[in-house]
């Protein structure tokens, strides 16, 4: 088996306004890679051609082992499961409906495990979507993603609108799901903690780039906060300072750790302070 | 296909339920024969069409795009609604006519108006799925909306035109059986020729090549 459920590699598509340029990452078998990026980044047009859902301009997809512009890809598909911010059935239809049209969907649909989540994510059975919180329907999302035995989850903000307790739930949800053998998740999430909270791997997208793709104790360890006046922050190396906020007291600055002169105290970045200080970086 | 069928008969349940009562009380009443089966006809399309406006509103050509479903499948699905609707509309008109003649007026069935009756229904039907739903996945079902009205009274006007050719030319030698094979083979290849325009009008959406 190959190592990764997901391998991409020079991935370009071109729309008029937006370009996702030159894509390569991978996803190994039994983690959760975190996709992280402002809206308009190109975090659900990579879902979106990962799954083949838009042609691609250059580059090439492999989802689980296969080429999903292959013949084979129909059938890899039985074998992912797909939640989508703001996108999923018709509202007039219930959930007891929605897991019937599931099941003539997918060759692997569990009614039992369908109706176990229903049952688990407190889900109206009889009510129609439109009578649906937006949580609700995530969860109604996650619900069918998970009764067809996937094994590979793709997630496209779908922890958004949930509330805290059940966000916590569905995130131990998709680490157990990924630490299964031959599973994956990937994520999307505008909410930076869910990711440190699960992920294995982080690549941050911006403005259809990627800035950074790395294991995400990597980047923790790479990264730190140096709190210090003017002075001292001229006489480090440039190439250590990846970010800096000046205030009237001192410097507050995301540098790398290893190329700060001993004496110094780094404290510990979490993901957020990481992205944020890369966004202003690339920002400018 | 089966899965995709369901989720559209779901969707139009209740509003089908209405309009096929509604359309077998207009069946009923005496001297609307022009109007019921019309009505019949509009309610075997405006189910498909209001299924398409659902799927808009959800945005669920963006999901289904993630299901293991064929784009041919999903365009081919919404023709299949159209022509499970046109069948059942089939069904009402003749049953509509069989009750009038033998129940309402007594005067028996008349056999001639309600084969006509049918014909012009099909062939109106045709006309108007394979004219309409390629515009619908061009424009979108809000822009296509017009365009589908218009669409409607051509098709309509296609069909009683081409009913009364066929009835007026009387040509010896050409029986009626052949015009009817020779009018289902054209439907066939409109409807082929349809479904491709449709597919490729749905994929470039897809693409997003129309936004």
């Amino acid at each position: 088996m190959d190592t990764n459920a997901i391998a991409i590699k020079g991935l370009t598509k071109r729309y008029k306004d937006f370009a996702l340029e030159d894509l390569t990452l991978n996803l190994p078998y039994g983690c959760v890679l975190g996709l992280v990026g402002e809206n308009g980044a190109g975090k659900s047009t990579t879902i979106r051609l990962i799954m083949d859902a838009v042609g691609r301009d250059a580059g090439t997809v492999e989802v689980l082992g296969a080429d999903n512009q292959g013949p084979d890809f129909l059938r890899v598909k039985e074998d992912v499961g797909v939640v989508l911010d703001e996108t999923f059935f018709p509202e007039v239809l219930t959930a007891v409906q929605v897991g019937k049209i599931m099941a003539d969907t997918y060759k692997n649909w569990d009614q039992g495990a369908y109706e176990g989540w229903l049952q688990r994510l407190e889900l109206p059975q009889k009510k129609k979507l439109k009578d649906y919180s937006r949580g609700m329907t995530m969860k109604l999302g996650i619900a069918a993603a998970l009764s067809h035995h996937p094994r590979l989850l793709l997630l496209d903000e779908a922890t958004g609108g949930l509330a805290p307790m059940v966000r916590e739930e569905l995130l131990e949800v998709f680490a157990d799901f990924a630490a299964e053998d031959g599973h994956a998740v990937l994520l999307s999430s505008h909410i930076v903690s869910d990711l440190e909270r699960i992920c294995d791997y982080i690549a941050f997208l911006h403005r259809g780039r990627l800035v950074l793709c790395e294991e995400k104790d990597v980047l923790l360890d790479t990264y730190g906060i140096l709190k210090c006046t003017r002075e001292q922050l001229a006489n480090i190396p440039e190439e250590a300072i990846h970010g800096k906020r000046v205030g009237a007291y001192g410097v507050e600055a995301l540098v790398e750790r290893e190329l700060i002169p001993r004496g110094l105290t780094v404290d510990r970045a979490n993901l957020e302070d990481i992205i944020l200080y890369l966004v202003k970086e690339e920002k400018q | 296909m089966i899965a995709l069928l369901r989720k559209d008969i779901y969707v139009a349940d209740k509003q089908a339920r209405l309009l096929i009562v509604l359309a077998l009380i207009f069946c009923l009443i005496p001297n609307m024969g022009a109007f019921s089966s019309t009505y019949a006809l509009m309610t075997a399309f405006m189910i498909p069409i209001n299924s398409l406006a659902y799927d808009d509103k959800s945005k669920w050509d963006k999901y289904a795009a993630m299901l293991p479903y064929r784009i041919s499948e999903l365009v081919g699905s919404k023709y299949l609604l159209c022509v499970i609707y046109t069948g059942l509309a089939f069904l009402i008109v003749a049953v509509g006519m069989a009750v009038q003649g033998l129940v309402v007026t007594k005067a028996g069935i008349d056999w001639t108006e309600l084969w006509e009756t049918e014909l012009v229904l099909i062939v109106t039907m045709a006309f108007i799925m394979n004219l309409t739903l390629p515009m619908l996945y061009r424009f979108g079902t809000e822009r296509g909306r017009m365009l589908m009205i218009l669409m409607l009274g051509a098709a309509l006007g296609m069909g009683l035109g081409l009913v009364k050719i066929v009835k007026t030319l009387h040509i010896p030698g050409l029986p009626l059986p052949l015009i009817v094979t020779a009018g289902v083979a054209a439907a066939v290849l409109l409807t082929v020729i349809s479904v491709r325009l449709s597919m490729r009008f749905y994929r470039n959406r897809r693409e997003g090549k129309y936004d």
